[in-house]
């Protein structure tokens, strides 16, 4: 079956074994009615050839009897039977012979002996070797009978020599020779052949085949029907009949039609059946290709939509130009294209409304009202100076330059499994940990906003050499428990998130402002990525409504690819925040001066304030420590 | 109306002298259905050698509508015999017979010459061109003979003696178609004598082919 995985050759061969299977049925079924009808017609012609052949042996012994009382009659020859000189009858006898073209002759005395003979095989005044045949000649005026003289067949004819009694019994033999035998075979169309059995032992005398002379043929009943038999060669279908039996002698015919020549009509029509057999064949071949050629190609074209719609290619549409099962089954293809395609483009446009995330939650999903409560981490962006530059630039040239830059961002959290939950001008609102669980999610967030520090530095190249104003962006970053849901009317939902920690999340994100820093995180952050991201503590700030201070954090770099210098940086800044905290304010001063020094540290600028402030109002030294976020 | 004329004779001579000379014999010759046979012959040897007494001579077997009249004909040794010709076509007359061959070749209108019957036997008599014809001269040296009338009933004159009675018919079913028999005749009047026979069926009847036998095997 390996070789037949093709539709199209598996039908082929079912549909030709099928085929043969059937022509094969067909022509034993032919074979074997045509035998048994040729045999049977060849065994009633042999019964009737049998008769045949009998009448014409007996139409040849009328035929010669008629001759024999003929010469018997001659009156001459009577005379000379009237002289009973031997010499001169003998003579007389082989003149009469002659007439007639008798083989062989016998006169015959009215008490069975044996007045001349021929053969002068017996003597003078012996008994006639078939007295039975005389005595038959003497009741009914003749006798005829196949005898075996010297092993030879002769038809021995038995007449009387009449003046106008019996005075003499003359018989005369007539051999059966081949020339008799052919001439009957063209009488009756079939094989002869005469044989004798004399004591069980067959012996052919003469045929019209061309046998070995010691041809021995088994017995068989004559009364049967007919029987096979071989020569060596040939195969004969024979009739035995039996032409004389006495006691221990029997003359028998064999009368036999050959078997091969009764079948060559038979063969001729073999030979039709073949030839229809296979034009049938090349016919069912082609009907058969034509039919796998109608079902496999579509199946095959269906095969390749399957394909191309596997791959996502939804508009490819099958082209199948029938009304059948087939023609059906292409059409219900190319309406599932078509739907797919729609889901594809809802689902595209889903995607750019919402997070892709959201897209597949809200496509795969049911879309219910509510939400639930998660730790989240919601990140916050902003562009710092956009509202100025949009006063300098056209409106188009502006939502061009918006939509570059949100396209990049949205990549950007799109790659780091955010989700994307608002557009806010220019400002951007993402969050991880939902709809999806995610682990790492405050990791996830940090390292997104570091990429989209980079992506900025990327398009900030852009941006100088269009001539624009440089940007920069702040990100504030908070990690806690939301809620998280689709938020709306049944109408218009939004995937959205509500709770305080987000509210911290967009203070930190004005903050940097404040800090002169890029992004911003509270403690809570911090607490997931400290051993992954470097940051520097800044501050404690106060939320509002709340009592208990948030530390807040800038990120530096991720841990992997911190430089020694902004090692070195953060530890400076982190004894110059101990010293001021534990109001060595000397000591702070000269290391805050330093890093501003060195590093143009924003930060520590805000502290060298501090300090002075700290100089000047000696009373409000501790609430001073604290800034209050909600500035 | 000759053998009628015999017949009266004897009848006479039996009345006049009936305990010195002659006993009439009377018989009939049938077959098992009772059926008479006609012609056949009847000879009668007494223990005394009698010289029998000639009769009529020469005798006649005519031939009439291609057949021997009569089909059996018995004579005594020595008697002849005329075949005249009372068709209107030749006839060849035979035989081949040990006992008396002779030959009338083809004749006719003519009395040929009375043929002697010289010794005792059956003479056969054929036509050579009429297969069919076949004629019987009984030859006998017997005394005394007669022949079976059409009602099968022969008689003969015999003085009271021992004689071999001796029935004769081509046809008849014995060796050398004969029946014989001994009889006693003393004065007393004898006893009729019956025989009943069987023919051999033949074909070979002595008369010409009719559309029934035309096909016969000695045509």
């Amino acid at each position: 079956m390996r070789h037949f995985t093709r539709f199209r050759s598996r039908l082929l061969f079912y549909i030709i074994g099928l085929f043969l299977l059937t022509l094969s049925c067909v022509f034993g079924v032919v074979n074997q009615v045509f035998r048994q009808n040729s045999e049977d017609s060849i065994r009633r012609e042999l019964i009737v050839t049998e008769r045949i052949f009998l009448r014409l042996l007996h139409e040849r012994s009328s035929q010669l009897t008629q001759q024999a009382s003929a010469l018997a009659s001659d009156f001459a020859f009577k005379r000379v039977m009237a002289t009973r000189d031997n010499a001169t009858i003998s003579s007389a006898l082989t003149n009469l012979s002659t007439r007639v073209k008798a083989d062989v002759s016998f006169l015959v005395a009215t008490d069975y002996g044996v007045m001349i003979d021929s053969f002068a095989a017996q003597k003078m005044g012996q008994l006639f070797f078939a007295p039975e045949l005389i005595k038959q000649a003497e009741a009914k005026g003749k006798a005829a009978q196949l005898v075996l003289i010297n092993q030879k067949l002769y038809q021995l004819i038995v007449v009387p020599v009449l003046a106008p009694e019996p005075i003499a019994w003359l018989c005369l033999g007539f051999t059966i020779d081949n020339e008799v035998l052919a001439q009957l075979k063209q009488l009756t169309q079939v094989e002869i052949s005469l044989l004798s059995e004399q004591n069980t032992a067959l012996r052919l005398h003469v045929s019209t085949l061309d046998l070995p002379v010691n041809q021995i043929l088994p017995l068989y009943e004559t009364n049967a029907d007919g029987f096979f038999w071989h020569t060596d060669n040939e195969l004969y279908l024979s009739r035995l009949v039996i032409l004389e039996q006495s006691e221990n002698k029997k003359i028998v015919a064999v009368i036999e039609r050959s078997w091969q020549k009764s079948l060559e009509n038979f063969h001729q029509l073999q030979w039709l059946l073949l030839i229809i057999a296979l034009m049938s064949i090349v016919g069912a071949c082609l009907a058969a290709f034509w039919l796998a050629k109608t079902v496999s190609k579509p199946v095959q074209i269906l095969a390749q939509g399957v394909q191309a719609i596997g791959q996502g290619d939804y508009r490819f549409q099958v082209n199948i130009n029938s009304h059948d099962e087939i023609g059906k089954l292409g059409t219900a293809f190319n309406n599932m294209g078509v739907q797919l395609l729609e889901k594809e483009k809802i689902r595209t446009l889903l995607g750019k409304m919402v997070s892709p995330a959201v897209a597949n939650e809200l496509l795969n999903n049911d879309v219910v009202l509510g939400g639930e409560v998660r730790e989240i981490t919601a990140l916050f962006t902003d562009l710092a100076g956009f509202t100025r530059i949009a006063e300098q630039i056209s409106p188009q040239d502006l939502v061009a330059l918006l939509n570059n830059y949100l396209t990049y961002m949205s990549s950007d959290i799109s790659q780091h499994a955010g989700v994307l939950d608002k557009f806010i001008g220019d400002a951007i609102v993402a969050f991880w940990g939902a709809p999806l669980d995610d682990n790492l999610h405050a990791k996830h967030a940090v390292c997104c906003a570091l990429a989209m520090q980079k992506t900025l530095q990327k398009l900030r190249d852009e941006w100088k050499e269009r001539g624009l104003p440089l940007l920069t962006m702040r990100i504030g970053i908070n990690t806690g428990c939301a809620v998280v849901g689709n938020i709306g009317s049944i109408d218009r939902l939004d995937y959205t998130m509500i709770g305080d920690m987000v509210n911290l999340a967009a203070r930190l994100e004005g903050a940097n402002k404040y800090y002169g820093s890029e992004i911003l995180i509270s403690e809570f952050t911090f607490e997931q990525i400290k051993h992954d991201f470097l940051c520097r503590e800044l501050d404690n700030v106060r939320v509002q409504g709340k009592q208990k201070s948030v530390a807040i954090y800038e990120v530096i770099a991720e841990k992997s690819s911190v430089t020694i210098e902004q090692q070195a940086f953060c530890v400076a800044f982190s004894d110059a925040l101990k010293s001021f905290r534990v109001k060595q304010f000397d000591d702070a001063k000269v290391r805050f001066a330093e890093l501003v020094e060195r590093y143009q540290d924003d930060a520590s600028v805000l502290y060298l304030e501090r300090l002075e402030s700290q100089a000047t109002n000696t009373d409000g030294a501790n609430s001073a420590v604290i800034y209050d976020l909600s500035k | 109306m000759l053998k009628n004329i015999r017949y009266l004779l004897s009848l006479g001579a039996l009345t006049f002298s009936v305990s010195t000379f002659a006993l009439t014999l009377n018989g009939t010759v049938t077959n098992y259905d009772g059926d008479p046979i006609f012609e056949a012959v009847i000879t009668a040897v007494g223990s005394i050698k009698t010289k029998s007494s000639q009769t009529t001579s020469p005798r006649k077997m005519d031939q009439k509508n291609r057949e021997f009249v009569s089909h059996i004909l018995a004579v005594q040794v020595g008697e002849s015999v005329v075949f005249p010709n009372s068709d209107n076509i030749q006839h060849h007359i035979y035989s081949f017979s040990p006992a008396n061959s002779f030959e009338i070749q083809l004749y006719k209108d003519i009395s040929p010459k009375p043929i002697t019957f010289d010794k005792a036997g059956i003479v056969v008599l054929g036509c050579n061109i009429h297969d069919w014809m076949v004629g019987y001269v009984y030859v006998t040296d017997a005394p005394y003979f007669a022949q079976t009338n059409e009602k099968g009933e022969w008689s003969l004159n015999l003085p009271a003696d021992d004689y071999t009675l001796t029935l004769w018919h081509p046809n008849l079913d014995t060796p050398n178609n004969v029946l014989v028999q001994q009889i006693k005749l003393t004065t007393e009047k004898p006893v009729p004598i019956e025989h009943k026979i069987t023919l051999k069926t033949t074909s070979r009847t002595g008369k010409p082919p009719t559309d029934d036998n035309q096909n016969s095997l000695y045509q």
